[in-house]
């Protein structure tokens, strides 16, 4: 079977895209600040590439889903448990952690994974003989995680389905000592909800991102990150770059499965006070690079002119369309256009 | 000074310092939750809260060279002298605590049109060689308007500092009053922490910072920390509102499913003795 073929038992009108077609169109944004610059320079040639090889073995198998969900009333659980078996998730006996958006909560927004969302995913991952499903997020502008949580509808969400939530920012931590180099800080701390777990699954919002251009499965990974050593915000990773640091934090946590939250994504400007934006997409995939970049297409941005996700592709995971099984629906029809951010590629050091 | 205040909370007092006592490690400091390695933040919070002196005795034991009291991560230092300072009793250490509170600075961070700043203006950050963020600032202002008078120009550059990032609305947020054209919304919990760092001072922000937090604290009472630091400087300015928050507060200690050590112990502090251990006057 090459990589091209369908996933065995795929629904009716689930095909193959033509990804040469599906590019067509993407805008560009443009990433032109401090932090891509520096990126940039890490490829120049002759350059020593800043990871170590042995730890980041070529990808193999790139899966990505794209489903249809036009509201949160639609069978998410059916929607999300097909999907993950079309992007072979191996969950079998696994201890799984969830690891939605909530960097914060302000009522009416879209800034969060929708707690619906995040439940159908326990369900889903269960039917798929995951042997506990823990939800963990550490809120990275908000102190009070139980009012993030309790507000924002996932405690209601997670009572429903008996599934249990780990504050990342408070959970017991140990050093990992990074095997990529774009930040200097060296090593990360890491919180056991994430070092214990045998699968993490990332589980971000669709959204622009005024710094990043876009924060999707890698760009969630923030949250994994305890703030009590880090700061509200995780100031350092700011001033490490951003996107050096999304390359860093990926490169530690690895997420074996992503799942973004695109039926009511944000655009304009995110990640916090941009406009909701009804996509009506999911994305799944099996492979943050892969997933990052086909979500970032359907977004209508040009995944290669998106420096961290380009970087990314080189050690991370697959950028390369080729490479990638796209399974689900055909995406090129639902390329659903957001809205850039505005101040792409600067280096936060705002205070 | 707030003693008096304690009578009709007596039993929920004694209720957070009894979840407090289990909590402490065999060294004798405090994680962030049950069964994790003590760190600074906590160990310091529950000194502050119960004057405890095995506590203070962690932190002393725990100061670097230079004052400093911090947790590593890597290359990078988490600060929490100040929060230790306030925890510390009269010494040398917290002196040498203080000292280090008075030289620490946090990096300038330009202004930009999009995140409009003052950047002439260095407070106080949440790790060494990173930028200027409300609660650091705060807790830095606390310290040295608490054990450190002298240091009138750190003083008042904090003081400045915190004026410069209140909301439009008044109140405070982690530390933006606009970004990208955006006026950024003020949270309960840094909110209060600011006010406790301002009272008897700057009253052109404190008095809209106190307003805000009247308007906002129902709002985020799913939150007991929020809940807890609330209470704590709804007290300390005589508000009104301090007890209906304690009430509130007093249902969500009630809740199952525990609390976090910080959480008990702003709690504590905003029930008991501890407050005049923390707010500045």
């Amino acid at each position: 079977m090459s990589h091209h073929d369908q996933v065995p038992g795929a629904g009716a009108g689930r095909h193959r895209i033509d990804r040469r077609r599906f590019i067509v169109g993407a805008a560009v944004v443009a990433a032109s600040g401090t932090g891509a610059f520096a990126l940039r320079r890490a490829r120049e040639a002759n350059a020593p590439v800043p990871w170590d090889r042995d730890a980041f073995p070529p990808p193999t198998s790139a899966r990505v889903a794209v489903l249809r969900a036009d509201s949160y009333d639609a069978d998410l659980e059916g929607l999300l448990e097909d999907g993950l078996r079309e992007v072979g998730a191996e969950v079998r006996g696994a201890r799984v952690l969830l690891k939605p958006n909530l960097v914060e909560y302000d009522p009416g927004t879209s800034v969060n994974t929708d707690p619906r969302m995040v439940a159908a995913a326990i369900v889903a991952l269960r039917r798929l003989g995951a042997s506990k499903v823990t939800c963990g997020e550490g809120p990275g502008h908000r102190r009070d995680t139980r009012y993030v949580v309790d507000a924002s509808g996932l405690a209601d969400a997670l009572a429903a389905v008996e599934a249990p939530f780990v504050d990342l920012n408070l959970d017991a931590a140990s050093i990992h000592e990074l095997r990529s180099r774009y930040t200097t800080l060296g090593q990360l701390w890491l919180p056991r909800a994430v070092t214990d777990a045998d699968v993490v699954v990332s589980m971000p919002k669709m959204k622009t991102h005024h710094w990043a251009s876009v924060t999707l499965s890698m760009k969630n990974l923030f949250g994994c990150l305890p703030s009590r050593l880090y700061g509200w915000p995780k100031n350092v990773l700011h001033w490490e770059g951003i996107e050096q640091s999304i390359l860093d934090i990926t490169g530690a946590v690895r997420p074996a499965l992503q799942i973004v939250d695109g039926i009511v994504g944000m655009e304009g400007n995110g990640p916090i006070n941009g406009t909701p934006k009804q996509a009506g997409l999911i994305v799944i995939g099996n492979d943050p690079v892969a997933t990052d970049h086909t979500a970032t297409r359907l977004m209508g941005f040009d995944p290669s002119a998106i420096v961290y996700l380009d970087e990314a592709a080189r050690f991370l995971g697959t950028g390369d369309r080729d490479a990638i099984t796209q399974v689900g629906e055909d995406p090129e029809p639902l390329v659903t256009p957001f809205v850039a951010a505005p101040g792409n590629g600067e280096i936060d050091v705002s205070g | 000074m707030y003693h008096g205040w304690l009578v009709d909370n007596p039993t929920m007092l004694d209720v957070l310092e009894g979840a407090l006592g289990p909590r402490r490690n065999a060294d004798g400091g405090f994680g962030p939750a049950a069964s994790i390695a003590s760190e600074p933040e906590p160990t310091a919070m529950v000194g502050v809260a119960l004057a405890d002196d095995r506590a203070r005795a962690w932190l002393a034991e725990h100061q670097a060279d230079d004052g400093a009291i911090t947790l590593s991560i890597g290359t990078v230092e988490r600060d929490l002298t100040s929060v230790a300072a306030l925890a510390l009793g009269p010494g040398v250490t917290r002196e040498r605590a203080l000292d280090h509170v008075e030289r620490l600075r946090a990096a300038p961070a330009p202004a930009t049109a999009l995140v409009p700043i003052r950047d002439d203006l260095q407070g106080f950050p949440w790790t060494t060689h990173t930028s200027t963020w409300t609660e650091p600032t705060a807790w830095g202002l606390l310290a040295l308007r608490k054990h450190r008078a002298s240091a009138v120009e750190r003083i008042d550059e904090a003081v400045t500092v915190l004026r410069d990032r209140s909301c439009v609305t008044g109140g405070w947020n982690y530390g933006n009053r606009v970004a990208f054209g955006v006026e950024l919304p003020p949270f309960v919990q840094t909110t209060a922490i600011a006010l406790l760092a301002l009272r008897g001072t700057a009253e052109d922000v404190a008095e809209p910072g106190l307003a805000a937090l009247e308007r906002l604290w129902r709002d985020e009472s799913e939150g007991p920390l929020s809940l807890a630091t609330a209470t704590a400087a709804l007290r300390a300015y005589g508000s009104p509102q301090a007890l209906p928050a304690a009430t509130a507060l007093r249902r969500a200690v009630a809740q199952p499913g525990g609390l976090d050590t910080m959480t008990l112990a702003w709690g504590a502090i905003a029930l008991g003795e501890g407050l005049d251990r923390m707010a500045a006057s």
